[in-house]
């Protein structure tokens, strides 16, 4: 025993006195470009996570058909996070040093994707366009040029929906329903901007934890107060909940205003007549089958044909983002490096059928960051002002 | 077969009593000082993990599998433990320091959970941890002024005299030492005064009253000690994760701890780890074996949980005693060829039924 306690000792002093061994090499060979991808496969989230690796492996398989990029091959691995910070640390671990992939994209979750952007940007990987908050990514990563951000920022968009809302529908006193978290506090902060650049105060604050299903405690609080508009920091099965008992108590003269992902398809389909009237603010196209302009019917037909069901706005909002970094690497050309890429990427633009314009990237976060006001009317979201930028007073 | 053939009083005192185990365990030493040096830096990584795991577990063991008190919660243990480590270093406190405070900390919430929650057992005590790590867990996201709310914080880098520990290799060795070192001292402890009276506390509250074993201070020992060692894993955890947030301790990793005792083996260190080694593989093992599996099952969301599940009800069903015991039958298999007997394992625990003067 003594022998190996040396033998210990002298392991740990040899690894403590040895310099980190971390030799940056290329993170790309000459056939293949590896891309990671942790997404939640098992935990709260699962279901919606197939729309994204799907289309993603989509955009890919296209990208790999048309004869790779500057002759290069693209790979996606996909691993699981379960929505927890640690399993995304191990996937995130293995994508550095097992699979040396080049770009982690389109990761999902807002714990996973804050506790790994540092450690992967620091090890020169590309993290590209995180599904969560990217303000607080951005935060975290010290502002690293290796991080580059797509997702609309919640208090923004909120500032400038909540701002039009004020103006052109002349409310006076305005409530608030939030989730508790990360989300509900970054679209406070936009309702501030927006209600101070027009002189008013949050009339009343009601806040709910993820996985509630009652919300007449807060709708009531609300209708105490007396306020003409509610803005809703709400996701899905929320939105429907706070509608249904807005609804249910005959309460007429009170807009209902929702924010970012509480405006999606599902939103509309789920609700029925419950949600209808809703408002929601947009922050990227919505696509009917039935409506959808040539080039979307195009990306959903092939996804339906290849993955037998119908792709969700998630889906078309990962090809885009994936077709925007294919874009990139092509920008870059052959001679392919992080920055490299991350400065040809800068200048390609982007604008499709999910997006409100030409988007380009300011300081590696994808702008200008246009929204929408939208009412369900008819069982699907329907536009009611045009596409719009920055605080409206 | 062996037989213990004792010259001194001193030798029936070892931890390690034959020169086989000597050997065994020195080879399991040296393999892992090599590992780091040996293996690729993602295997590295994960070892770490492991032992990181493995150490929460054994925190948990000492509480379930050797007084009986079952705990669902905790993961609030870890996030202390996590947390007390993050805030400890970022106001200047050197490593040893913030690892101890951690540890200790931790311990005090045990103490302060320990003294009401002793006072129900079974269903009611696992409902009082539960709703404990609820409770902490909302109190960690609310108290954003502390911990930096549901955004989070950043873990700094662990060092020691001036030298960095946060490289795969450094951090390996960290956590290695400090597992080693809990072991150790569980061990010592397990069959010592505290130790046998913990098992009495477990097998027959009763008996161990009649023993003059003051049965509640017991218990809130056992908590205490569970909740110290299971902020040290928190501890490194922080460093593991460098970026805490408050749903990184959630009701999963709770489960994860009491799956990891039960089939690891209810009792017994060895299981706690051998519990830690497979839960904690689990995922990576199933996400290796999904490129076999039919495209229908492979892409099934929840397979995992539902592995868990599986694991859990197997060993339950045909080995109660968990991996430990498993191990422990192979080994008498092999050593008493071909002796063996099964019934060698049957446990009689007739005398249970004197719990019933309540």
């Amino acid at each position: 025993m003594k022998l190996t306690h040396l033998l210990a000792a002298a392991g740990l002093a040899a690894a403590v006195a040895a310099p980190p061994a971390q030799a940056q090499a290329a993170r790309v060979t000459d056939t293949e470009i590896v891309l990671g991808s942790h997404l939640d496969l098992s935990g709260p989230t699962a279901a919606g996570m197939p729309m994204l690796r799907n289309a993603m492996q989509m955009r890919i398989d296209e990208a790999n058909e048309a004869g790779g990029v500057h002759g290069r091959r693209l790979r996606l691995v996909v691993e699981d996070n379960a929505l927890q910070p640690q399993q995304a640390v191990r996937a995130v671990q293995k994508f550095i040093n097992q699979d040396r992939v080049f770009a982690i994209i389109n990761s999902f979750g807002s714990g996973p994707n804050a506790a790994v952007v540092k450690a992967a940007t620091d090890a020169g990987v590309v993290y590209y366009a995180p599904w969560g908050a990217s303000a607080v990514f951005r935060q975290i990563s010290g502002n690293s040029p290796l991080l580059v951000t797509t997702v609309q920022n919640y208090d923004t968009t909120t500032a400038t929906g909540v701002s039009w809302a004020v103006k052109n529908w002349g409310s006076k006193k305005v409530g608030y329903i939030f989730q508790e978290g990360p989300f509900g506090d970054l679209v406070r902060r936009g309702l501030k901007t927006a209600l101070d650049a027009h002189g008013l105060t949050v009339a009343a604050e009601a806040g709910y934890k993820p996985g509630d299903i009652d919300f007449s405690s807060q709708v009531a609080r609300m209708k105490a107060a007396g306020v003409d508009l509610i803005v809703a920091a709400t996701v899905v099965r929320e939105t429907v909940g706070v509608m249904s008992e807005v609804k249910k108590l005959n309460w007429n003269d009170v807009k209902v205003l929702t924010t970012l992902p509480g405006r999606s398809t599902i939103v509309a389909v789920l609700g029925k007549g419950a949600v209808e009237g809703l408002y929601g603010i947009g922050g990227w196209k919505l696509n009917y089958a039935d409506s959808a302009p040539p080039e979307a019917k195009k990306v959903m037909d092939a996804y339906k044909r290849k993955f037998n069901v119908d792709p969700d706005e998630n889906a078309l909002n990962a090809y885009s983002y994936t077709d925007w970094f294919v874009k990139g690497l092509q920008a870059a050309g052959r001679n392919l490096t992080a920055d490299g890429f991350v400065k040809a990427l800068a200048g390609v633009a982007q604008e499709d059928f999910t997006t409100y314009g030409r988007m380009t990237f300011t300081g590696n976060h994808a702008g200008p960051e246009m929204v929408e006001i939208d009412q369900v009317k008819g069982g699907r979201w329907v536009p009611i002002t045009k596409p719009m930028a920055g605080v409206i007073k | 077969m062996r037989f213990a053939y004792d010259t001194s009083y001193r030798e029936s005192r070892r931890l390690l009593r034959f020169a086989s185990d000597r050997a065994a365990y020195a080879l399991l030493a040296v393999l892992l000082a090599a590992a780091p040096f040996v293996l690729p830096v993602f295997y590295v990584g994960e070892l770490t993990y492991l032992f990181i795991f493995a150490l929460a577990s054994l925190g948990l063991m000492v509480l379930t599998g050797y007084t009986g008190q079952v705990s669902l919660g905790h993961a609030a243990f870890l996030a202390i433990g996590a947390y007390a480590e993050a805030l400890l270093l970022n106001a200047g406190w050197p490593l040893p320091a913030s690892l101890a405070a951690a540890a200790a900390l931790s311990g005090a919430a045990g103490l302060a959970i320990g003294m009401p929650a002793i006072r129900v057992s079974g269903l009611y005590l696992a409902m009082v941890t539960l709703a404990f790590a609820i409770l902490l867990e909302h109190a960690v996201g609310h108290w954003s002024s502390l911990t930096g709310g549901f955004t989070g914080m950043a873990v700094p880098e662990p060092r020691l005299a001036g030298v960095s520990l946060g490289t795969p290799t450094g951090f390996y060795f960290l956590c290695l030492a400090l597992l080693a070192a809990v072991l150790l001292a569980l061990v010592n402890l397990m069959r010592g005064h505290l130790g046998r009276a913990f098992v009495g506390v477990r097998d027959s509250e009763a008996a161990a009253w009649g023993l003059g074993i003051r049965v509640p201070l017991v218990k809130v020992q056992a908590f205490v000690l569970s909740a110290a060692i299971t902020g040290l894993a928190g501890a490194l955890l922080a460093h593991q994760t460098k970026y805490l947030t408050p749903d990184g301790f959630g009701m999963m990793l709770s489960m994860q701890l009491v799956l990891a005792v039960v089939i690891g083996g209810l009792g017994s260190l060895r299981g706690a780890i051998l519990g830690a080694i497979l839960i904690g593989l689990l995922p990576s093992f199933i996400s290796h074996l999904k490129p076999f599996l039919p495209d229908r099952i492979a892409k099934q969301f929840g397979l995992e949980i539902f592995v868990f599940g599986a694991v859990l009800v197997g060993f339950v069903l045909f080995e109660p005693l968990g991996l430990n015991g498993r191990w422990q039958k192979l080994r008498a298999f092999f050593e008493t060829f071909p002796l063996y007997r099964r019934d060698t394992f049957r446990r009689g625990k007739a005398y249970m039924r004197s719990e019933r003067y309540k």
